[in-house]
């Protein structure tokens, strides 16, 4: 077991270094650096920059240096456990993405807090939804639900994200003026008593977490009727439905319970997810995530940051997945085997 | 690496871009009730308002109190007015900063923190005379060392101002010779260099940072906690999401009326023109599309102001007349290239009038301006003389002009993000077509733009150009500034090495001359030899429309096409009547 860990977590390193250096490659690719960017967004005058002053600017933030020497600076500095320097914000790489603004907002304020919020919210959601969905239609494959279910799951998961998003804004913010689709706070959150904040920040995110959530509601659903499914063919089963039992029962005492071991892969695809930001929800909804971060880091080629957001992402996946493998080694020996 | 010099340019670029996401909407509230999408002579397309004031507040004096709400599209980066390089951070640093001087809405220089100044008659010096009694937030006074610590600051290497520091080019020191007054040396009489002192002024004792101590600088907390001498002080700033300032009470013009300024970060227009809708904004650009969804709709425009202004920035075709191609090294023929092109049309039909045909580098209606000086007409038989004249005949009965067996072919290098751009080049290539002329186009990605407009590698580009605070034109049209340097990159923005030995010497002229009458004679002869030449097809200037909630009175957009905010002494003038507030 010990070993099998041991084997996996030294696999990781090959795999994050491969990670990070291709996604510095693709920004370093990109043309533009840091502070060519244009990050100018309205009118009034940029005056020309003297060739020799800029040089001295790049060299300063160690730009002029061929790319394997800036990524091997940056490897190093992260191994030493400090993920760099915002070149945008001018402030620590990790300041940026977990602390918050210069007025305080706790971790909440912070882009990862904003993110794990929102995406919290969207996961329980789809979890909520679709697990049922999935074991409903489990119950009578085929039958008038599963078909129904599926039909509307699959529409569901067609529909562009970015256009429903726009349509929640115009029926339930402008039309209906039912809820907030801009931000993560009201103007008074700061006045509120813990419960009322909490309320606020359900409020403010339960449009962004349905457009999260909806696209996810067919994978999650199918998967959890597949798993059922499979687990009802078994002997245990027939034997469960000869002593008498219910249907209802098997499937939610013996059935489910033996189906939460696959579903152990759905949780480690789904964990990354929250922490992923996503770039045109939180754009649209003013929601100051990790997502609207990356973009920002993309437009103004603040590698550092790009950097970090990668490695964030890369590391969740790496772990969750090693959690999943773990977890199924444990309770299935046949894993730890070598292929 | 894509040359340097000129990254300046994306900003104009990324202006044009997002000027024009808002450009082809409809029109003022004045001219509700015009079918949608009917072509409407541009002349008069920025509807007539300049000034939100509702008439049972005419008179009446302004009240403190209110905020106003507004998005801004991404955070500031920073607010210390040194560093900050983008649009953004100017938005806001430039409520809690002051200037040495600013522009007012005319585009005509005003003191701010200089209570005056005067230029020697040799032009070679500018003393300003510093307002006193001007405290910081902090409740220090404001001294001329203040202003000589801000300009050293940014004129330390180790500073990342690199955008700040051409402007003073031709600075030879900055002096003081007692606490309120400062003397400016130039190295030689230049006109132009009042208005690098648009010079946001940091305060000494709490920035001054020990020598060799610049690196520092750009990540000093005054970028996060500023403290200046300006109208609003930094109250709340929570990262992505928002910013507040309050009114500073100590302000030496006097309290500003508006309680409270908060910007909302919202990416993107759609979320703002909803929560406009709702109430959240009290301001919105309108689009193309949002526009003609609210032009008819009386709850929404008995609510708002409605502004249409033309942007400062202008677009152009530049003729590479280098010789490295056999077209446009010939005036007739850039004649007749802005004589075939149908500009009108492109602003009638794409920008749905929301614009204005162009005649020249210099803002329509500015000082600089020569109002004699009209756009060619569209007239395709004058573009087939001119090209007559020049031997470009049609021999060999293809449809396309030839002449010494050289058919007229060319290409016209656009950046490919701007996907506007592209769309006016269809409607000129069918223009030019008809007169013998053939046009492709070559759309690639922007550096890529920029460095083969750089290495003047094209043969034609469409481009957008706003010459600043200051016409003076030299970077864009003097002939010193269209050579090429040993590295193999221009010397200047002028790509299309234009030269004409009477526009240089006007060009040096206006530069040296202070009286504002003299050196407009010389900008408007300037303008006329640049009409006759033709270097560049001047196409348009594209216009905004705002709305902005009518509880704000006193609210005034600047004929100069600075818009609503940024001028002197703009937002400090509105204010909100007790019964208006909510």
């Amino acid at each position: 077991m010990w070993a099998y860990a041991a084997r996996r977590i030294l696999l990781m390193v090959p795999t994050f270094v491969l990670i990070t250096a291709v996604v510095f490659l693709a920004v370093k690719a990109a043309p533009g650096n840091p502070f060519s960017a244009a990050r100018s967004t309205g009118e009034g005058a940029v005056r020309q920059m003297n060739p020799a002053d800029y040089e001295a600017m790049l060299a300063r933030y160690g730009l002029d240096r061929p790319w394997y020497v800036q990524y091997g600076k940056w490897l190093g500095s992260l191994l030493s456990g400090s993920l760099g320097e915002s070149f945008s914000e001018r402030r620590p790489v990790s300041q940026v993405l977990f602390g918050a603004g210069p007025s305080g907002g706790g971790f909440l304020g912070s882009p990862l807090g904003a993110t794990l919020c929102l995406n919290g919210l969207a996961l329980l959601l789809m979890a909520g939804l679709a697990v049922p969905i999935g074991l409903r239609s489990a119950l009578r494959p085929g039958g008038f639900f599963d078909r129904f279910a599926s039909a509307v799951l699959y529409v569901l998961y067609s529909l562009p994200n970015f256009w429903i998003a726009i349509l929640l804004i115009l029926l339930f913010g402008v039309t209906w003026d039912l809820l907030p689709f801009m931000g993560m706070r009201s103007d008074g959150y700061d006045s509120l008593g813990p419960a009322e904040r909490a309320l606020d920040l359900f409020r403010h995110a339960l449009l962004p977490a349905i457009c999260l959530a909806y696209g996810g509601l067919a994978f999650v659903a199918r998967f959890t009727r597949g798993a059922v499914l499979e687990v009802l063919s078994r002997d245990f089963v027939r034997v469960a439905r000869a002593k008498g039992l219910s249907v209802r029962q098997v499937l939610l005492r013996h059935a489910f319970r033996n189906a939460l071991l696959p579903m152990l892969t759905l949780g480690g695809l789904l964990v990354p997810a929250l922490v992923s930001g996503s770039v045109i929800i939180e754009s649209l909804f003013a929601w100051p995530g990790l997502g609207q971060l990356y973009m920002k880091a993309v437009f103004t080629r603040d590698y550092p940051l790009i950097l970090a957001e990668s490695v964030l992402g890369a590391a969740v996946v790496l772990f969750s997945t090693l959690a999943v493998d773990l977890a199924y080694s444990a309770a299935d020996p046949r894993v730890r085997q070598e292929p | 690496m894509k040359p340097p010099r000129r990254c300046s340019h994306a900003p104009f670029l990324a202006a044009a871009l997002l000027a024009f996401a808002a450009c082809s909407g409809g029109g003022g509230e004045e001219r509700k009730g015009v079918a949608e999408g009917a072509s409407r002579p541009a002349a008069d397309a920025p509807s007539a308002r300049t000034v939100g004031l509702l008439p049972e507040f005419e008179g009446r004096a302004p009240e403190p109190g209110g905020t106003f709400t507004r998005a801004l599209p991404a955070d500031p980066v920073t607010l210390n007015p040194v560093v900050a390089s983008d649009q953004i951070s100017f938005l806001v640093y430039k409520w809690i900063f002051d200037p040495l001087i600013d522009m007012n809405e005319a585009m005509e220089p005003v003191g701010v923190l200089a209570e005056s100044w005067e230029t020697t008659p040799d032009g070679k010096a500018t003393t300003f005379h510093l307002r006193r009694g001007v405290l910081w937030q902090d409740g220090k006074p404001f001294t001329a060392d203040d202003v000589l610590f801000t300009y050293e600051a940014a004129m330390d290497p180790d500073v990342d101002a690199v955008n700040k520091r051409p402007a003073f080019t031709e600075v030879e020191s900055v002096r003081k010779t007692d606490d309120h007054t400062v003397v400016v040396r130039w190295k030689s009489p230049y006109a132009p260099g009042l208005a690098a002192w648009v010079f946001y002024v940091m305060p000494r004792h709490l920035c001054a940072y020990p020598k060799g101590g610049g690196k520092a600088f750009n990540t000093s907390p005054a970028g996060a906690s500023p403290v200046g001498t300006g109208p609003f002080r930094l109250g709340e700033w929570r990262r992505g999401e928002l910013v507040v300032l309050e009114a500073n009470p100590s302000y030496f013009r006097g309290r500003p009326h508006l309680d409270r300024l908060v910007f909302k970060i919202v990416p993107q227009s759609q979320t703002q023109f909803a929560a406009y809708q709702t109430g959240q904004l009290d301001m919105a650009s309108l689009s193309a599309e949002q526009w003609p969804q609210v032009r008819d709709d009386a709850a929404f425009l008995r609510g708002s102001w409605i502004f249409e202004y033309t942007s400062r920035q202008f677009f152009y075709i530049g003729w590479n007349m280098d010789g490295s191609n056999p077209f446009f090294a010939d005036a007739r023929v850039r004649r007749a290239m802005t004589f075939a092109m149908n500009r009108q049309g492109v602003v009638d039909k794409i920008l749905v009038g929301h614009g204005a045909v162009a005649n020249g580098p210099f803002y329509p209606g500015g000082w600089e301006s020569n109002p004699a000086v009209k756009p060619y007409p569209h007239d395709p038989a004058k573009a087939m003389a001119l090209l007559d004249e020049a031997g470009w005949k049609d021999s060999d009965g293809d449809g396309i002009r030839d002449r010494g067996g050289v058919r007229f072919s060319f290409e016209c290098l656009v950046p490919a993000e701007a996907e506007m751009f592209s769309r006016w080049l269809e409607v000129f290539q069918q223009d030019l077509r008809k007169v013998g002329v053939e046009m492709s186009v070559r759309r690639v990605e922007w550096g890529v733009f920029l460095d083969r407009t750089h290495r003047h590698a094209f043969q034609a580009c469409l481009s957008g150009w706003n010459l600043g605070d200051d016409p003076d034109p030299h970077q864009f049209l003097h002939s010193s500034q269209g050579k090429l340097l040993p590295s193999g990159q221009g010397a200047g923005q002028n790509d299309v090495s234009y030269s004409n030995p009477e526009v240089d010497r006007l060009i040096e002229v206006q530069q040296g001359t202070f009286d504002r009458e003299e050196r407009r004679e010389a900008l408007w002869r300037i303008h006329e030899l640049v009409a006759q030449d033709q270097p560049h097809t001047y196409l348009l200037l594209g216009s905004q429309i705002v709305a902005v909630r009518n509880r704000f009175q006193n609210v005034r957009v600047s004929r100069a096409g600075y818009g609503l905010f940024t001028w002197y002494p703009s937002l400090l003038e509105w204010w909100v009547p007790t019964e208006k507030r909510s």
